[in-house]
């Protein structure tokens, strides 16, 4: 049998018990809007015999009363995972996506303001020459639609660079993000393996270790290995990035240039090994900065050069209203060097060679020629067709990661409702554990003051 | 028993997913509804945009061949009204020619009179022979001067080439006559000399006159022949416009089909996307007010 106190001492860890839960309680509601906050629940245990009985003695009690064994986050580390993988490829997508469609918008077409308006402009303007060979105006409107498409040109190669600057200037901030959160991560490492030998409750800390491993996964696309001792490694395109206390960080070398690019690429290493990530928001603009826009300017280069080809060589078969055979209309060969060599009219090569001074069989052929047009056009396409696709991707990865969202949100969110009915039942809890105490006291009262008093 | 646990910032969450996406195809449809356009960025439909590019390259071509035809008319129609007038006094100069061989019985005066007045007549075709057209004379080729033919000695100065349009893709028509063609005969003949001859016969050799007026028969026969060949390819260049016509019209149609909005489906399309954003604000503002502490007291 147990103590005559013994009620009291289980009331007693009743109200203790009912305190903490009121607490976890109190506390969860009070981080409902934390980011990275994870619920917590407090397991009760009631506490009783031992669980290795003793020889020669036996427990008789009826329960000792209630004991919090522990407070659980509750969390899943598989989620964890599976969360960082679908927001490295969330924002892989999302970062391309955006970069892509703002530089699309620069593109004007399909339209009449684009190069391809400019170059139907500029093969009109050399069927207006040969039907009046002689006027200096029509000529004059030549030369001035030619450097209209020259500059249209320009200005897309300078949209192209311009967003490709961007990127680089954002490839600089992420990386140095990236190495900021890595050793913020290694000393939270530190603070996770102190907390775990001594023993205090390490919750706040593991909050913060699971959103800066997201943040990580996010930028890198990291994997993370979670240790024995609740700490993480981290490790990016198979290089460790963080290891226990320490983080090894990121650098970056190369161009700052579009034009300097082919020459002396950007390069992400690690640890001394150069990186190409595939995810995240640094694989991204990786990918921007070495595939996506220098290929658009390469594509670019190439109708440049086939629309001067096909310019030079015919202007070459004609002769000038001098007579002279016609000299390269067009110098340069790539989109940004590509410049109008002809200034003066009369140098227009509009004749065939001893065909009488007006003669304009030569612009009348030029004016049927495609000057690249068909390059151009199969340019704008593919590329309309790439950003089309990373949009699509995204849509569809956003919703995946949505949805991993909400099973994580549906396992570790607080739902205040919950909370309400646990501060409820714990307050009842409590209640009943001062009326266990008062009918105890009530009881011990009775034995007490008002036994034996036979004869008095 | 496994159901799934919502809490309330998951409500949060997904209202505000759902109210965005709602915006967004708002967004869309508004900005296709105030462009007027389905495609406003190549990639709202790659396969439209390279479509959309060819067509427009395509009217762009088609507006300036329109043009070449106007102003390959343009210059036929006054070739062709020049030598109109032209065969006019050819007929004036063979009455008279005629008149001054078949009577014996005019006098020195009136041979006289008849030869000033054939004189005056190839003056006048020299006059039409140099007609311009913006500054370019019709019958001189591709010459850069001013003349096709020499105001007094009547010989050709201008260059004997071709100048065409193109009126279509690949089709390039000729649209002048040069003066050699118009006024030469095979032999070399030409209509300025016959007239000379015909002038100085008339008062020096009047038997001459009946060899001069099969020589400017010749001449008016090449003159008609020119003519009708001029006429053949004024009739291509005009069902080559008119064709233009068609072409452009069709491809215009083609460019909105793929280009422009419908816009009853479109406004169809917002009216519906109205409805959705503001069932789903409505459900937002119901779902995310109430909790369980408006019931405990």
């Amino acid at each position: 049998m147990s103590g005559t106190f013994s009620s009291l001492s289980t009331a007693l860890s009743a109200l203790r018990y009912n305190r903490v839960a009121m607490d976890v309680a109190s506390g969860n509601i009070a981080n409902a809007g934390t980011d990275g906050y994870a619920r917590r629940t407090v397991i009760g245990q009631a506490t009783g015999a031992p669980s290795t009985p003793a020889l020669w003695s036996r427990w008789e009690g009826a329960g000792d009363g209630v004991e919090a064994s522990r407070i659980d986050r509750m969390v899943d580390p598989l989620l964890d995972a599976r969360s960082r993988t679908e927001h490295a490829a969330s924002s892989y997508l999302d970062t391309r996506a955006a970069s892509l469609s703002r530089f699309e918008t620069t593109l004007g077409e399909p339209g009449d303001n684009g190069i391809s308006g400019a170059l139907a402009d500029f093969k009109a303007g050399w069927y207006d020459v040969a039907n009046n060979p002689g006027d200096p105006a029509a000529r004059t409107q030549l030369l001035a639609r030619a450097r209209t498409l020259q500059a249209s040109i320009a200005q897309q190669a300078q949209s192209v660079s311009t967003e490709w600057s961007d990127q680089r200037t954002r490839l600089d901030a992420l990386v140095e993000q990236v190495n900021q959160t890595a050793s913020d991560l290694g000393s939270l490492n530190k603070a996770l393996r102190v907390a775990n030998l001594a023993g205090t409750d390490a919750g706040t800390l593991l909050d913060q270790r699971d959103q800066l491993t997201l943040k990580l996964a996010e930028l890198t696309g990291a994997k993370v290995t979670v240790n024995a001792d609740t700490t993480v490694d981290v490790k990016v395109g198979g290089q460790a990035l963080v290891s226990g206390n320490t983080a090894t960080p990121m650098s970056l070398s190369g161009a700052s240039d579009l034009s300097a690019q082919a020459s002396n690429p950007v390069t992400l290493s690690l640890g001394g090994s150069p990186l190409t990530l595939s995810s995240g928001e640094i694989g991204a603009t990786q990918t921007l900065l070495g595939q996506n826009l220098p290929d658009y300017l390469d594509g670019l280069d190439g109708f440049v050069s086939q629309l001067v080809t096909e310019v030079n060589t015919q202007h070459a078969k004609g002769v000038d209203l001098g007579g002279n055979p016609g000299t390269d209309f067009f110098t340069g060969t790539t989109a940004t060097s590509l410049q109008v060599a002809i200034t003066d009219p009369s140098a227009v090569a509009a004749a065939a060679p001893g065909q009488g001074a007006l003669d304009a069989t030569n612009a009348d052929a030029m004016g049927g020629l495609d000057l690249g047009a068909p390059d151009y056009r199969s340019l704008v396409t593919g590329f309309g067709v790439t950003v089309a696709s990373v949009q699509r991707l995204a849509g569809n990865q956003d919703v995946l990661t949505a949805q991993v969202d909400s099973s994580r949100e549906s396992l570790s969110g607080v739902s205040i409702d919950e909370e309400m009915v646990h501060l409820l039942a714990a307050q009842r809890g409590y209640e009943g554990a001062a009326r266990v105490l008062t009918t105890v006291d009530s009881m011990l009262d009775t034995l007490i003051n008002r036994t034996g008093l036979v004869g008095r | 028993m496994s159901t799934l646990r919502v809490t309330q910032r998951m409500m949060v969450n997904s209202s505000l997913t759902a109210l965005q996406l709602g915006m967004g195809r708002l967004a869309q449809t508004q900005e296709q509804l105030s462009t007027g356009r389905l495609i406003n960025k190549p990639s709202d439909s790659p396969t439209g945009t390279n479509e959309a590019m060819r067509i427009r390259a395509q009217l762009a071509a088609d507006t300036q061949h329109s043009r070449n035809a106007q102003d390959a008319l343009s210059w036929m129609g006054q070739t062709d009204s020049t030598l109109q007038s032209m065969l006019d006094d050819v007929h004036r100069a063979r009455d008279l020619i005629l008149q001054g061989s078949s009577t014996g019985s005019n006098g020195p005066d009136a041979r006289n009179a008849l030869a000033t007045e054939l004189t005056q007549i190839r003056k006048s075709l020299l006059g039409l022979a140099n007609t311009q057209h913006l500054g370019r004379p019709i019958f001189g080729g591709t010459t850069g001067g001013t003349d096709a033919y020499d105001k007094t000695t009547g010989v050709f100065v201008g260059e004997d080439f071709g100048v065409s349009r193109t009126v279509k893709d690949g089709v390039s028509v000729r649209i002048n006559v040069t003066g050699p063609e118009a006024f030469s005969t095979a032999s070399g003949d030409d209509l300025f000399t016959v007239l000379g001859d015909a002038a100085t016969n008339m008062t020096s050799d009047p038997t001459a006159l009946s060899g001069t007026l099969d020589r400017l028969d010749a001449v008016a026969s090449q003159m008609k022949s020119a003519l009708a060949d001029l006429g053949t390819r004024y009739g291509r260049i005009q069902s080559a416009t008119s064709s233009l016509q068609d072409a452009s019209l069709n491809n215009q149609n083609r460019l909105s089909e793929v280009e422009n909005v419908d816009i009853a489906k479109a406004v169809l399309d917002l009216q519906m996307q109205q409805v959705a954003y503001q069932a789903s604000l409505g459900a937002t503002a119901r779902v995310l007010q109430p909790s369980l502490m408006d019931f405990l007291r």
